[in-house]
């Protein structure tokens, strides 16, 4: 089945009316949003969007950057994460923008990315998996992955302890 | 000291309650329900049902995705420490550290909201009785002092503070965790029910049960029922869940005569020796820092355990040099909290085809099933006991940030689903009352509105530890007996007392005016118009969560109060 037919049917289930038409308009929003970072610089920023959405890329679901993981991240950056963390993860990200990462292929950015995670090549696995939570975080609570990703369900009003998968085709809720 | 003497009628009432939280909202509904005209004073700002700010807000909307603020690292440092209280979602319903500083001799996390509502607005809201394997345990073990209470003269007020409150739970016919007035029970999921039924074939001494817990199920008493959002921590629009607002402050306003003063810090008790009474109470505007008194014929200390005592301890007079009540020189002493952070948690490979709708506000539990008073039961390392909450469910998007080598289309569209089935369960266990742990006054360390400010020197000794091993394994082999698979336990044993966010003791009950602090009653020993009936009053801790228990004394408390009123007695 068609992804956006099954998300409709599902979200009609629980009482959540989505149309393709606001699915486009909230990703349009939000993909056009590609105004300059706050906190990291330009081309540290660049390096975050191309490393994000490569993790998690669009594809029949929208991907990192229309979800705008690139804003979390910078925001994160700039006001919650602590000093010790900002230091970790700005030098990773300029090793990896000296490395010119953002304008790769995306097949050899993969391959970065593959070795980061495979072997003691920096910037580390450490900083990998740190930045892979921002990532994760900033993309499985985003608007985008509730309405378009997820069942999104805000006001469930009722419980069922043992409910089939197949009830949702397989999604799970957005928590 | 400049004390401000505005007409003394206007600044009298039958009734005065200090704080507005668990046991002061159920002073303020039962004293003005009663018939008195009650003055309710709050230390903090007012908190009207409905204003809470973040109650609707999704998870995108909070500008770091619910997390905690450098902001709060920086002012709520010791608040930060549970990790969780404050997250964006909550942190304004927690204490500034810079502005209410306290200092530990040993380390405590002393968790507070000093707003109307206190932290009635952010409880984890499980409600279970004590019953008398609690309230004979200090004399059959000897540690602390007898409570001069046995379970037949609480059960009626257990009964009314439920039927008030509205407890969502299971009856089971347990003599170690009595029976209650419950609402329908939060349904368990498919594992949790296959979990209990492996529980109750592998072990005749246990048993696995719907929790007992202060959300509704069903529309009461012109509160909503739940709607299985599990926000409850924010405040609850729907009044799903208990708290001041929502349930007991409304039916005190109702009345007509309550009067709420928010921003009013009580300083001291005043004693009058003639009459050997309180005459009422001495406090600072937390705003102008105007100091003023409030007159009445019964003072309720609700303040919270650690608070209450301090006013107490406060209210030095030539007849108590130490302290109010504190003839025994216990006021401070017994200090407890449970401790928990320990028990297991594993996979489970069946019903793969199954999944749950709703976010319940609860979990399931595990009664006590040691030293129930038998030979079997009894445990040759520890006295006491403990019991587990816990639950079941899918693994959710956090498990494929690990995984480093995974990444793109393939994965994402997997965290789109729920994972594998988990399940986990927590224990938390009984703290004897120590002499030694306590808190005390520091007058050379005064907060900014001049007050002393309180050092804690309380800690877990050899019986909890003890415990705590058989806490964890009990907790594995229960899950491996559910056929659940990779099951480990956890023990975090160097969890601060406070962190559990139930300390109690400090102004213990007790038959004996040299051992005690208060009569069975709740009454100051030796100031009968003064009442404590928050957690200071604690004789000894039991497993169990402790707010339902004082509502029950609180009401009890309220209806002796107005009884003696009425007989002349006070």
């Amino acid at each position: 089945m068609n992804r956006r037919e099954a998300l409709k049917r599902t979200a009609l289930l629980f009482g959540v009316a989505v149309s393709p038409g606001t699915l486009t308009r909230a990703l349009a929003e939000l993909a056009t949003d590609s105004a300059a970072p706050r906190y990291l610089t330009p081309s540290q920023y660049k390096v975050v969007a191309a490393m994000a959405e490569r993790l998690l890329p669009a594809s029949d679901t929208p991907g990192a950057i229309d979800a705008g993981v690139p804003q979390f991240i910078d925001v994160t950056y700039g006001l919650f994460i602590s000093p010790a963390d900002r230091n970790k993860l700005r030098t990773g990200l300029a090793h990896l923008d000296r490395m010119g990462f953002d304008a790769l292929p995306a097949p050899e950015q993969d391959d970065t990315i593959h070795t980061i995670a495979t072997t003691d090549e920096a910037p580390g696995k450490d900083w990998l998996r740190q930045f892979r939570w921002l990532t994760f975080n900033g993309y499985f609570t985003s608007a985008v992955a509730a309405k378009s990703g997820f069942i999104w369900d805000p006001i469930p009003g009722g419980y069922d302890g043992c409910m089939p998968l197949a009830k949702t085709d397989g999604i799970a809720f957005f928590e | 000291m400049n004390v401000s003497t505005k007409g003394t009628a206007q600044h009298t009432y039958d009734a005065i309650v200090v704080g507005s939280g668990i046991s002061g909202g159920w002073a303020a509904k039962e004293l003005t329900e009663k018939g008195l005209h009650t003055l309710v004073l709050e230390r903090g700002r007012d908190v009207k049902h409905g204003d809470y700010p973040t109650a609707m807000t999704e998870q995108w909307e909070f500008p770091g995705r619910n997390t905690i603020t450098r902001k709060s690292r920086e002012r709520q440092a010791k608040q930060s420490r549970t990790d969780y209280t404050t997250r964006e979602e909550t942190a304004h319903w927690y204490v500034d550290d810079v502005d209410n500083p306290y200092a530990e001799d040993k380390p405590f996390d002393w968790c507070r909201g000093y707003h109307v509502g206190g932290r009635s607005l952010m409880w984890g809201r499980q409600s279970y009785r004590l019953g008398d394997l609690d309230f004979e345990a200090n004399a059959q073990d000897g540690f602390g002092v007898d409570w001069p209470i046995r379970y037949a003269e609480i059960k009626p007020w257990y009964d009314h503070a439920e039927r008030f409150a509205g407890i969502s739970g299971s009856n089971e016919g347990l003599p170690q965790l009595p029976d209650g007035e419950f609402l329908p029970p939060f349904e368990m999921n498919c594992l949790e029910q296959h979990v209990k039924e492996r529980i109750a074939k592998t072990f005749s001494d246990r048993r696995l049960i719907n929790a007992r817990v202060a959300n509704l199920t069903q529309p009461h008493l012109g509160r909503g029922n739940c709607q299985y959002r599990n926000r409850c921590s924010r405040g609850c629009p729907y009044g799903a869940y208990f708290s001041s607002n929502a349930s007991t402050l409304p039916a005190a306003a109702a009345t007509g005569r309550m009067t709420l003063r928010p921003f009013s810090i009580v300083s001291e008790v005043i004693y009058n020796p003639a009459s050997g009474k309180a005459t009422g109470v001495r406090i600072l505007d937390a705003e102008t820092g105007e100091a003023m008194e409030y007159y009445a014929k019964v003072i309720f200390l609700c303040a919270s355990a650690i608070a209450s005592t301090s006013i107490l301890m406060n209210s030095k007079s030539d007849r108590f040099p130490s302290g109010m009540g504190n003839d025994s020189g216990e006021l401070g002493h017994n200090l407890m909290d449970h401790h928990f952070k320990v028990g297991a948690a594993g996979r489970y490979d069946g019903f793969q085809d199954m999944y749950y709708k709703g976010r319940r506000p609860t979990g399931i539990y595990i009664p006590r099933f040691r030293n129930l008073g038998d030979a079997a039961t009894k445990q040759k390392d520890y006295v006491r006991g403990f019991g587990y909450q816990g639950g079941g469910s899918r693994t959710n998007w956090t498990r494929g940030v690990a995984e480093l080598a995974r990444f793109g289309a393939d994965l994402k569209a997997d965290l789109f689903k729920p994972g594998e089935w988990r399940m986990g369960i927590g224990s938390w266990g009984e703290h004897l009352p120590y002499h030694e742990n306590r808190m005390y006054l520091n007058h050379d360390q005064t907060d900014k509105w001049g007050q002393p400010t309180v050092t804690f020197d309380c800690e877990f000794k050899s019986n909890e530890m003890n415990m705590r091993k058989d806490m964890q394994a009990c907790a594995i082999e229960m899950l491996e007996a559910s056929g659940l698979q990779d099951v480990n336990g956890f023990d975090d044993p160097t969890s601060a007392p406070g962190l559990c966010i139930h300390e109690m003791g400090t102004a213990r009950m007790g038959h004996d005016p040299q051992t005690s602090v208060l009569n069975g009653h709740n009454q100051v020993h030796a100031v009968p118009n003064v009442f404590v009936t928050d957690g200071s009053f604690m004789t000894s801790s039991s497993c169990v969560n402790p707010s339902l228990t004082y509502m029950a004394f609180t009401a009890r408390a309220a209806d002796h109060a107005v009884n003696e009123l009425n007989r002349h007695n006070l």
